[in-house]
């Protein structure tokens, strides 16, 4: 939760109805709600629909929130909620193509964030919001049952589920993903 | 060894994020606080129209209940002494 630290301020003055500082913790949040949306949904025009609901989610309800550091567990429970809620809703799954998936590296690292994000794909959606919220947000088992609203025991159970299937989903890429080799994919 | 989980996933989401205006989630949250206006009032007449129903109903029962009972448990009348 440390990441809303600096943004305290404007999470304090966002409740007190100061746009300004909205539009400056939106901006701090949306690549947040846009690679967890997109961890989840793994189509990235989906993601940024959802993510954009979670950030008007936030604009309408900032000033519900009781306390800025409360912000954390809130925003990603929206984001979370948004994103498994189009994911619901969600009939067709379009394949990925690398261009989907702007970003300062080339087409290598673009095919393979392809086969993580495939990998993702063999997982149910709840155990995706688990995994990306553990390995990408980093929250421990205790914040991540506080933003799905779940027992810690259960969040430990998915998680492990998960990394059990992520491991023989990636497992065809165990030079890339092997420990020691995490530099080839950031 | 094994995979790397925390570095496959984060160099997976080490994308740009599609550029964004803050008027364009101004104008989501306008649209959303009015559907969530549209689905209160729609829940509320619901319930309104519920309560009248039950009432409605509950009334023409009691009322049909009260004058079958009332009819029924009526005593009968005594009959007319003939006059001589």
């Amino acid at each position: 939760m440390n990441v809303w630290e600096p943004q305290a301020a404007s999470i304090d003055a966002a409740r007190g109805g100061d746009m300004e500082a909205l539009e400056r913790l939106i901006a701090a949040a949306w690549p947040h709600a846009f690679r967890i949306a997109l961890s989840i949904l793994r189509h990235p025009m989906t993601a940024e629909d959802a993510a954009q609901e979670a950030c008007a989610r936030v604009v309408r309800r900032i000033a519900d929130l009781r306390s800025a550091q409360a912000f954390g567990v809130w925003f990603y429970r929206l984001v979370v909620r948004e994103a498994l809620a189009f994911e619901r809703r969600r009939r067709v799954h379009e394949p990925l193509d690398a261009a989907d998936l702007p970003s300062a590296s080339g087409l290598t690292d673009a095919l393979v964030r392809i086969d993580v994000l495939d990998a993702l794909g063999t997982l149910p959606a709840r155990q995706r919001a688990v995994v990306a919220l553990h390995y990408y947000v980093e929250l421990n088992s205790r914040e991540i049952a506080a933003v799905l609203s779940i027992p810690e025991g259960t969040v430990r159970y998915l998680l492990s589920l998960a990394r059990k299937r992520l491991e023989v989903a990636l497992d065809a890429h165990r030079p890339v993903f092997t420990k020691g080799a995490a530099s080839r994919v950031r | 060894m094994s995979v790397d989980l925390r570095a496959a996933l984060a160099g997976a989401l080490d994308v740009d994020p599609p550029r964004t205006s803050f008027e364009r989630i101004l104008s989501r949250s306008v649209r959303q606080a009015r559907e969530a206006r549209r689905r209160s009032a729609r829940s509320m007449l619901a319930a309104a129209t519920l309560v009248v129903a039950v009432a409605l109903f509950a009334g023409a029962y009691t009322g049909v209940d009260v004058q079958s009972v009332h009819v029924a448990s009526a005593p009968a009348p005594a009959p007319v002494p003939l006059s001589t």
